[in-house]
């Protein structure tokens, strides 16, 4: 019995897994994402998500676009806080996308925020998936 | 005797009380319950002055344990983490050193009782708040070591230091937080049913002490009780705001305090209802049937079965006054429960019965080296020695499958309190805590920051099943 106890207890307290800041993003850790931008990761970079976190399959994308991919208004807001951007480079493809993933409240964020900035029509621009 | 099985118990209490303590450090300093305190007693010059200071506190007193809080505040250099954890780990040491100690291992029976014990120790679910809570000082957990060490000295062949511990001891524990009082329980109770290590003059001095407690807490201080008013508590299948407690019950509800010393006991007992909420009862009625809740059922059955079990074949040989160890433990169980049970009067919670839930899993301890000593060697038909060997079996695992819930919860806090330093300004903010000096500003943000580097586990990562076996 104590053995089983071990080793089930071992898997548990195995090190934690690192996580992206994406990959935070997706997974809805607040800590984590403030842990890394404070240490200096750049929150509007483009990074890995493992398979399962946000879609079945692996994709690249930014902080913010996973948020938006998780549906995670929390997450989006507090990434605005610290440092992630919303400008003409990124605004038309995280209104879009938001759209392609019924991210009603994000949208309602993204539309307020930066109005003038709203794409008329999603065509041609490219999004995560 | 041989020394190779009492040593056997050590190493078992050992790596169960390593694995509780490693993922204890896994959790940072919480938030909530722990911050408000610290900044409260920071300003203080002394830990001393923290502990007059912290003397008239309206509905509780727990001056020693303010002063615990200042002392490794001072003594920490900043490293609030490493300080309060390393006393958390030390007070988790000195349980399972206490609990190898009450339970006396001879042999191989008493070791296979044992470590059914270990399992009990750290499966039920009163133990759970006692390691993943802070406060930042878990004055439940030390409650419990304390009232333990009361049982090994009362346990203990005696002497004048152990007449002069005892009011020292419950001295300590009073001071540290109300449920101390049950130290006082511990020593009457186990003088009652033979154990002579502390003499009838150390309990006397005790029973003084404890009556100087209550005289100066209500007479001189004028410090009062807790009020419904203070906190929600459980009621059937729901839980009740202080609002809704007043509206239902009025100001002095004496059904919700029968109410909550009833489920007290119950909590501790059934494992349900927990913090006087009847979920699992709650889900059955909802047709939500867990296997979580078969691990509930299979390991009651193992653990308060065996209590009824030693209660009724032994209830005769108590009313004659006959006691013999097993009979000792299972009363002194049933004392400390009844006392616990008592102080959850106005509000119960399942961290508050932590001292009983400690207690529980002594009991069982005597319950099964009873059961295997008396009932297992007896000659006997095979399916009935199957039948016994079954159940035994299926409650065992039910326990280590608690137990290791316990880690699986742990982590899960682990991360949820982390998260919670992310928004610790607007939480001061929302308890209208103003945090004005430079120390105190200092003290929040270090600690803050010692949370948010803590490598801790996202749930994600977590496994899936762990959701509907562990609860």
């Amino acid at each position: 019995m104590l053995v089983m106890m071990a080793a089930g207890g071992t898997r548990l307290w195995g090190a934690p897994a690192s996580l992206t800041l994406p990959e935070a993003a997706a997974l809805r850790d607040l800590a984590e994402i403030v842990r890394q931008v404070e240490a200096g990761v750049d929150p509007n970079a483009i990074a890995h998500v493992r398979g399962g976190m946000v879609r079945s399959s692996d994709h690249d994308m930014t902080p913010l676009e996973a948020a938006v991919g998780a549906r995670e208004l929390a997450v989006f807001e507090l990434l605005l806080t610290h440092g992630a951007r919303l400008d003409a480079g990124t605004m038309p493809a995280l209104v879009c996308f938001a759209r392609q993933q019924d991210a009603d409240a994000i949208l309602e964020v993204l539309t307020t925020r930066a109005p003038d900035l709203v794409p008329g029509s999603c065509e041609g621009i490219r999004l995560p998936w | 005797m041989t020394r190779r099985w009492p040593l056997a118990a050590v190493a078992a209490a050992g790596l169960m009380a390593t694995a509780v303590c490693l993922t204890l450090l896994r959790i940072p300093v919480q938030v909530t319950d722990s911050l408000v305190v610290m900044l409260q007693v920071l300003p203080e010059p002394s830990a001393a002055a923290a502990f007059s200071t912290f003397l008239g506190e309206d509905g509780f007193l727990r001056p020693l344990y303010n002063a615990q809080v200042k002392l490794l505040l001072d003594v920490s250099g900043g490293n609030y983490y490493v300080a309060y954890k390393t006393f958390h780990v030390l007070l988790v040491a000195a349980l399972f050193a206490l609990f190898v100690r009450a339970a006396r291992v001879e042999n191989r029976t008493d070791l296979a009782a044992f470590v059914l014990s270990l399992t009990v120790l750290t499966g039920i679910h009163t133990f759970t708040g006692t390691v993943w809570e802070a406060y930042p000082i878990n004055h439940y957990l030390q409650v419990a070591v304390f009232c333990l060490g009361a049982f090994v000295l009362a346990d203990s062949r005696g002497g004048l230091w152990a007449d002069l511990l005892a009011p020292v001891l419950f001295a300590a524990a009073a001071l540290t937080l109300e449920s101390g009082l049950l130290v006082w329980v511990v020593f009457v109770s186990a003088r009652l049913v033979g154990l002579r290590g502390v003499s009838s003059r150390g309990v006397a001095l005790v029973s003084l002490c404890l009556i100087a407690y209550l005289y100066f807490r209500f007479v001189m201080l004028n410090t009062g009780s807790p009020t419904v008013t203070e906190r929600s508590t459980g009621f059937g299948f729901d839980r009740l705001d202080p609002d809704e407690v007043v509206a239902r019950f009025g100001m002095t509800p004496y059904a919700l305090y029968a109410y909550n010393v009833a489920v007290s006991c119950f909590s501790v007992l059934l494992s349900e209802p927990r913090g006087g909420t009847w979920e699992l009862a709650a889900r059955l009625a909802r047709g939500q049937v867990t296997p979580a809740m078969m691990v509930t059922v299979a390991s009651v059955v193992t653990g308060t079965g065996l209590l009824a079990w030693v209660t009724v074949t032994r209830a005769r040989l108590w009313l004659a006054r006959r006691f013999e160890r097993v009979d000792q433990v299972l009363l002194v169980f049933l004392a400390v429960l009844g006392g616990n049970a008592a102080i959850c009067y106005v509000y119960t919670k399942d961290e508050v019965m932590s001292t009983a839930g400690v207690f529980y899993a002594l009991a069982v301890f005597a319950g099964a080296r009873e059961l295997l000593r008396r009932v297992a060697p007896g000659p006997r038909p095979a399916w009935a020695a199957m039948a016994l060997a079954a159940i035994l079996f299926a409650g065992a695992g039910a326990w280590a499958i608690r137990s290791l819930g316990l880690h699986y919860h742990m982590i899960q806090m682990a991360f949820s309190i982390r998260l919670d330093w992310v928004g610790v300004d607007e939480w001061l903010a929302d308890q209208k805590v103003t945090v004005e000096t430079p120390e105190q500003r200092q003290l929040v943000a270090t600690l803050r920051d010692q949370a948010l580097q803590m490598p801790v586990e996202n749930q994600y990562f977590l496994p899936r099943w762990g959701q509907a076996w562990f609860r």
